[in-house]
């Protein structure tokens, strides 16, 4: 993290961005797993929505 | 564009009505998702799944909508920016998130709803799922808001030094401010105040 100290000036120092802070890293991975299982569950029809088809075939209308 | 106060004290106001709304309406539904679990006669299986239709389309709905769009709003309207800080970028990412996959499983919620009670009943496995996922994602998102980690982005990065290169007494000083200090009073977006 290139932030100067409070007190001083507000700009960061260097040439280069700071780099992500631990948190966000872990935030990330966890984020891009969240979807990716959200991803593979819809597409593979493990997911609640997969009860649908065959729940469809059991409708019986009025 | 930078709201004025008055103006963004109420996007604040609207803005933490929507978000708390939205996970006071999913524990709702959470309510009605156990009862019709626990609950062994087909009058409450039916009940509970109507009761989760409307709820799901005239309350929670509404609610993610308004929620992203105030929190857009806010973030576009006060100094944070929407790209620039960590904790209101993955607060979007899993606003838009969580708002898709709802607009999408209520077309789920609105197909069991309307099937015979045998059929309903195989549907709230995954609703317990759903509905707990969801509201531990919206807790997340305000655990986000309210503490605010540090960490600015790349791009907030580049912005807050051409900002304050080209002016160093404008509003926008108060980005670097908050890149330093991001438990200060700015109005954050996507969530509630801290």
């Amino acid at each position: 993290m290139s932030q100067t100290e409070a007190g001083s000036s507000n700009v960061p120092s260097g040439e280069s961005p700071p780099n992500a802070p631990l948190w966000a890293k872990a935030f990330g991975v966890i984020v891009v797993i969240l979807f990716l299982l959200a991803g593979v569950a819809h597409f593979t029809g493990h997911s609640p929505m997969g009860h649908m088809p065959h729940a469809r075939q059991q409708v019986h209308q009025p | 564009m930078i709201m004025p106060p008055p103006l963004r004290k109420f996007a604040l106001a609207a803005h933490i009505t929507f978000s708390v709304g939205w996970i006071g309406a999913v524990i709702a539904y959470l309510a009605l998702v156990v009862a019709a679990m626990t609950g062994q006669s087909d009058e409450t299986l039916r009940a509970a799944w109507v009761a989760m239709e409307l709820i799901g389309w005239y309350a929670i709905v509404p609610l993610s909508l308004a929620s992203l769009v105030t929190g857009l709003v806010m973030s576009l309207g006060t100094p944070w920016g929407l790209f620039r800080h960590y904790w209101v970028l993955f607060s979007l990412v899993l606003t838009v998130f969580a708002t898709a996959v709802l607009l999408q499983h209520m077309q789920t919620v609105s197909f069991f709803a309307a099937v015979p009670d045998g059929t309903a009943r195989s549907g709230q496995r995954g609703e317990l799922l759903h509905a707990g996922a969801g509201l531990l994602v919206l807790l997340v998102i305000q655990m986000l808001n309210v503490y605010k980690p540090r960490g600015i982005t790349p791009y907030g990065w580049r912005k807050q030094r051409e900002r304050l290169a080209g002016a160093p007494c404008t509003d926008d000083s108060m980005d670097a401010k908050v890149s330093v200090d991001s438990r200060s009073n700015l109005t954050p977006p996507f969530g509630e105040q801290g």
